[in-house]
């Protein structure tokens, strides 16, 4: 079920909102968190019910491990944990690549166990394995069965993110006794939800037609000219951020119409002066999650600057691979692994940046760098992948034209990030620690929302104007991850 | 408060008055005179959202789809037609819509024979869909749902904008009302001429579409459907507009992907009610240079108008009926006897091919007049060549795949035919 779509929209959200809030207040907390469970396995399964049982067993699994941890100490439940979390993703997400890869560099002829992806299985795994970890480390108690399967499948983050860690938010959920503001709740969580679906509606995907143009021609084994190549490659560069900024602004704003405060996912990344800077602004909460769970582990920067700049370069490859099973993701990753060891380096010799009077320079040159690397991101495979920087190169000339809509999308794009601020800094008043934690001291100058009359009916009109325009929509890119 | 107050005004204003207008002339609301009794504007979907309901609801035994060849070129419905006849052909359509349209008749019961006219222009990398396509069950909604988003969509609250203007004014959309007009069709004759040869210039043929619909004529003929696909007999002037430009090889291709489906295909469960004689599974070529496609174009005072043909891309009625007899076995006379169009299969498909181009020989061997016309104007063309047509090319998807996969395995499944 997309959040755009008419059944979420008119039918499950306001039936699902209802329930909660008149459970809540007539039989107690925990039985509004048993709607909320049900609601979101309703809505995980809507998309293939047979992958409940998997979804529902690897919580139950990962809730014993936790007050395993916990009784009998770390080892060797938390290693069984992150191994048959690890397992899971490989099984199902990474098992045909490597069985293709085997098959590539053998003579052996491995089958292919062609598994269907489970929806969101790289989030609800991720997600679990901090749980695990941070109960080990004495950060995060296990809780109850109800209370850690609402954290899993809470519905607004359950497919696409933000990975909320347990301790960013067990409490809230165990937190029985707070007096819910539904007024504010509904006016705060629907409005940056309307926001979000309007970046996702309006902006994303109408540049998606001419991002997929260049990367369709290259895939097809064509040769893509220069304005086509570039205007897709940027397009492509502007869609993904506005779909799954978009998607995350919409995840929170659910979870606030529910009382929940989720992480803030991004924060202006195209605005970023370094690659450092963009992982702080990009996916924010697997940035987190790869630093505290993998580079943090592999020693970090406490083991001389050679080691850091390999951890660095490592937890990008596998974030990269995190995101699909294919080369050109772990490419992805690895361009961005050597970005971050190229801004550390500069760090060391320029501690000023290299453009220390022209951070408008800076930003256009991570904005580039960052286009070059989506090109491997969106690729369907190397080839096409090469095709689409031979014709960023000019290789293949200019080729043919690509009209004036390209360009107008570019330009509207660049505006939108340049000039104006972020969803969290818009909402910033309005907008509790756990959501803006590690955030709050790069928010944008601008606009901020206030309630009132204007911004009610402003919201509400553009809120109508996405739902129009949604019935062409494909769903969110993270959705395949 | 007032958001909600604010986007139920909206919805509610906005929806109310696209459905009570009925751009679409579907649903039973109120024909106000100088308001939404005239339709003016129920075409300009190409009439996707008519037929996405109505693969749903109709009881016509045979149904034939395809684009607006088959919208124009076939009658509306024919009373007299054995266990009844839709037309349901929707103009601009492509193999992407067919396929997904077929996964709709093949769940309709009283369907039990589908037509289907076909030529490259479906099997071409362009735009999947026209934008009504997902305000229909095309797109694999449930009719609620789908009604819900016409209510909801700004092409149709457009066209109900259009039509209430239309209707206060005594409007209409003149360039569809007369557009076979007889005294405007010569000089769409000449049009076409460098229309066609910029298209066959920039054309590219997609053979994962063939694959593509005929995925979902597997789901018809799980079904017990009957289905009969046809190649559409388009005029000479379009025909050699291809071959002169060189897209002659997709031409071949596609008669030969067609034929290789045919050959995928041999042992196929009969049809519950069988519409026309033959196996379940058919495919006909009416093109090719055949006599109807050589006749003159129409005069130029309107008087003296070409029999079969509107324009080179279209043909009237009586072609169509033609095209219905012929597959029906019944005997008419010449041109369109037995030798206007062939059965293809996969054992007479080189033979087919060969005399496709022996035809074509014959008639540029000859003296027609109007042979001598047209080559003439292509080679004129050739010294000054127009601008190909272009358009981005839009290929097929994993998602494209996968969701009509979606849409026949149910139906496989249910049927045994998986």
């Amino acid at each position: 079920m997309l959040f755009n779509s008419l059944e979420f929209l008119f039918i499950f959200l306001s039936i699902v909102l209802v329930a909660y809030y008149t459970v809540r207040r007539h039989l107690g907390h925990d039985a509004a968190l048993s709607v909320l469970t049900l609601a979101s396995i309703i809505f995980y399964g809507y998309w293939n019910i047979s992958f409940i049982p998997l979804l529902l067993g690897s919580v139950l699994i990962n809730y014993l491990l936790a007050h395993t941890i916990r009784q009998r100490g770390n080892q060797p439940w938390l290693a069984i944990g992150i191994v048959f979390n690890l397992g899971l993703i490989a099984l199902f997400k990474y098992a045909g690549f490597f069985v293709a890869n085997i098959n590539a560099i053998t003579p052996l002829d491995v089958p292919d166990p062609n598994l269907i992806l489970p929806l969101a299985i790289s989030f609800f795994t991720f997600q679990q394995i901090s749980y695990l970890v941070d109960v080990s480390r004495g950060e995060s108690e296990p809780g109850k069965l109800l209370n850690h399967t609402v954290y899993v499948t809470f519905f607004p983050q359950l497919i696409a993110g933000p990975i909320v860690r347990h301790n960013q938010i067990a409490d809230q959920i165990a937190d029985g006794k707070r007096k819910e503001d539904l007024g504010s709740n509904l006016s705060i969580g629907m409005t940056i939800f309307a926001i979000g679906m309007a970046k996702k509606i309006l902006l994303a995907d109408t540049l998606e037609p001419f991002a997929a143009s260049g990367f369709d021609v290259a895939a097809a084994g064509g040769e893509v000219g220069a304005l086509q190549a570039w205007t897709s490659a940027v397009c492509y560069s502007f869609q993904i951020f506005f779909d799954f900024s978009g998607y995350s602004d919409m995840a929170i704003g659910l979870g606030r119409m529910f009382g929940f405060h989720l992480p803030a996912n991004f924060n202006a990344p195209y605005r970023a002066t370094s690659v450092v800077d963009f992982w702080h602004r990009w996916h924010i909460t697997l940035s987190r999650f790869l630093r505290d769970y993998l580079y943090i582990p592999l020693g970090g920067n406490r083991k001389g600057e050679h080691r850091r700049l390999i951890n660095l370069f490592i937890v990008m490859l596998l974030g990269g691979l995190w995101h699909g099973a294919a080369w050109t993701f772990v490419i992805w990753g690895g361009l961005h692994g050597l970005g971050l060891v190229w801004c550390h380096w500069i760090d060391r010799v320029r501690p000023n940046g290299l453009f220390p009077n022209m951070r408008w320079l800076a930003a256009a040159l991570t904005f580039l760098f960052v286009t070059f690397a989506w090109v491997f991101f969106r690729a369907e495979n190397f080839d096409a992948a090469g095709s689409m920087l031979a014709g960023m190169a000019g290789f293949n000339g200019l080729g043919a034209g690509v009209g004036d809509e390209p360009f107008i999308g570019i330009a509207l794009g660049l505006i939108i990030v340049w000039t104006l601020p972020d969803t969290i800094s818009v909402f910033s008043k309005y907008l509790s620690g756990p959501t803006l934690s590690g955030v709050r001291s790069q928010l944008q100058d601008g606009w901020r929302w206030k309630p009132g009359t204007l911004s009610a009916i402003g919201v509400a009109t553009l809120f109508f104007i996405a739902i129009i325009n949604s019935w062409t929509i494909a769903e969110f890119i993270y959705y395949q991850f | 408060m007032i958001f909600f107050t604010t986007l139920g005004v909206w919805l509610l204003g906005f929806g109310g008055f696209t459905l009570f207008v009925d751009p679409y002339d579907m649903l039973d609301t109120p024909d106000i005179d100088g308001f939404n009794a005239r339709k003016t504007r129920a075409h300009e979907d190409g009439y996707r959202v008519r037929v996405g309901h109505r693969l749903l609801t109709t009881e016509a035994g045979t149904i034939i789809m395809g684009s607006s060849r088959v919208a124009d070129g076939f009658p509306r419905d024919l009373p007299d037609f054995e266990g009844g006849w839709e037309n349901l052909g929707m103009a601009g359509t492509s193999a992407y819509e067919l396929a997904n349209a077929s996964t709709l008749a093949a769940r309709n019961d009283n369907i039990n024979c589908v037509m289907i006219g076909m030529d490259l222009r479906e099997f071409t990398t362009g735009t999947n869909t026209q934008a009504t396509y997902w305000i229909t069950p095309l797109s694999g909604d449930h009719p609620a749902i789908s009604l819900t988003k016409l209510a909801l969509s700004p092409h149709a609250f457009a066209r109900a904008l259009q039509t209430v203007i239309d209707n206060a004014n005594e409007g209409q959309d003149d360039k569809w009302v007369h557009a076979y007009d007889e005294d405007r069709l010569r000089t769409r004759f000449e049009e076409e001429i460098t229309k066609r040869y910029r298209f066959y210039a920039n054309y590219e043929y997609d053979p994962e579409r063939v694959d593509f619909l005929f995925r979902g004529v597997d789901a018809m003929l799980a079904a017990g459907k009957q289905v009969v696909m046809f190649i559409h007999p388009v005029h000479v002037w379009q025909e050699e507009a291809a071959q002169h430009v060189g897209a002659n090889e997709e031409e071949v291709a596609f008669r030969r992907d067609v034929a290789a489906h045919l050959a995928a295909r041999p042992e196929l469960a009969a049809a519950n009610n069988t519409c026309f004689d033959g196996p379940a599974l058919q495919a006909w070529d009416f093109g090719g240079f055949n006599d109807v496609a050589l006749t003159a174009p129409p005069a130029e005072d309107g008087l003296d108008p070409n029999p079969w043909y509107y324009v080179p891309a279209h043909y009237r009625p009586t072609l169509g009926a033609a095209i219905l007899d012929r597959i029906s076995g019944v005997e008419r006379e010449a041109p369109v006897d037995a030798n206007f169009g062939q059965r293809l299969t996969p054992d007479n498909i080189e033979t087919l091919l060969t005399d496709i181009q022996t035809r074509r020989q014959a008639w540029l061997n000859s003296d027609d007049e109007w042979m001598t016309y047209v080559t003439d104007a292509f080679a004129q063309l050739d010294e000054n060549p127009p601008e190909p047509e272009a358009s981005p090319r839009v290929y097929l998807s994993d998602i494209d795949r996968r969701d009509l996969e979606a849409r026949i395995r149910p139906i496989l499944r249910e049927h045994g035919a998986e």
